[in-house]
């Protein structure tokens, strides 16, 4: 891919001299998608600039070990889910019972609302997997939870979405 | 999503701080005068000093995030006051003279209340201001206090720059 190979150029470069030119580089191409994640992982809390400077903190210490068995970004999008998931606070998953329904009397809400108000671990799934395009055993492997747990917080998630944006039926 | 330019410069900085980047100083000889110049008469080549009860706002063009560590809870540690501010005022020697900024000081018991009251207002032992590179980084430094040591708690509060 092309963007793995401009990756693979812009690490050789920054590990060769670790530059700080090489590094904005790097930081350029990679944090406004970063960032993204953070905000929309965290509801659009604070906290995403902190998480985003933690992760390249954490990625130029290790940036010496990284094998290339996943895109660049998408090892990098691992720090930022780990930082997001150290701010996480209360439950994190849909419960088992069926909670689809909205609350009664709640106003049908836009999208980015409805998405904001899910538990965070429920949240990083479906925009792990809808919007960022992870695959379940990816994400499994990002939140430590096993694929089954990924697939049904996935289905919860999107039920949940659906019911509080006043739809009915499968897209 | 563009994220906020200052990020930019902090995470380089943090980078440079912790030695993860070289800094290409011979690219900015102007820079590197002014910056001298603005870090003497801030103060900060005289850093050392934990009583600085003026500590600049961020004047001079630092963007680095501040972080206020507010001490609460007697703490059941043994020595003496003497003996525990002086531990005290040596964390934060210890702190200056890794090359951050740090001031503190010690609260009297006694707490006079305008407004509504709060619980515990009286609790409050006294406060430490540092720079941090980001809101982790000074959650390890406060776990290192030696008010937490000694059975006391510590609370981190990122400062908003206005």
């Amino acid at each position: 891919m092309e963007r793995d190979g401009s990756d693979r150029a812009l690490v050789a470069r920054f590990l060769a001299r670790r530059s700080e030119d090489a590094f904005v580089r790097l930081y350029r191409a990679h944090t406004p998608f970063m960032y993204a994640m953070a905000l929309r992982l965290l509801g659009g809390r604070t906290g995403a600039e902190d998480v985003v400077q933690d992760a390249w903190m954490k990625a130029i210490a290790r940036l010496d070990t990284f094998r290339w068995e996943s895109a660049l970004r998408t090892w990098l999008c691992g720090f930022v889910v780990n930082g997001c998931r150290e701010r996480w606070r209360g439950p994190e998953w849909m419960p088992m019972d069926d909670t689809s329904a909205a609350p009664p009397g709640e106003p049908s809400i836009d999208l980015e609302r409805a998405v904001a108000a899910l538990p965070p671990g429920a949240r990083a799934v479906l925009l792990l997997h809808d919007l960022h395009g992870y695959t379940h055993a990816e994400i499994a492997s990002l939140l430590g939870v096993e694929t089954g747990t990924s697939k049904s917080q996935l289905s919860r998630a999107r039920a949940s979405v659906r019911a509080r944006l006043g739809k009915a039926g499968e897209p | 999503m563009e994220p906020p330019p200052a990020l930019e410069r902090r995470t380089v900085r943090a980078l440079r701080s912790a030695g993860l980047l070289r800094a290409v100083w011979w690219r900015r000889p102007a820079a590197v005068a002014a910056l001298v110049a603005a870090a003497f008469l801030a103060g900060w080549l005289t850093r050392g000093s934990t009583r600085d009860a003026s500590l600049p706002p961020q004047a001079g063009g630092s963007d680095s995030p501040r972080f206020a560590l507010l001490l609460y809870g007697e703490g059941a540690g043994g020595g003496s006051e003497q003996d525990r501010v002086r531990e005290y005022r040596e964390w934060a020697r210890r702190l200056a003279s890794e090359g951050r900024r740090v001031s503190g000081e010690k609260l009297a018991e006694d707490a006079a209340v305008a407004g509504p009251a709060v619980p515990n207002a009286g609790g409050l032992r006294g406060f430490f201001i540092l720079d941090a590179a980001s809101e982790g980084e000074a959650r390890r430094i406060a776990a290192t206090h030696p008010h937490v040591r000694h059975g006391g708690t510590v609370v981190v509060r990122r400062i908003v720059p206005t």
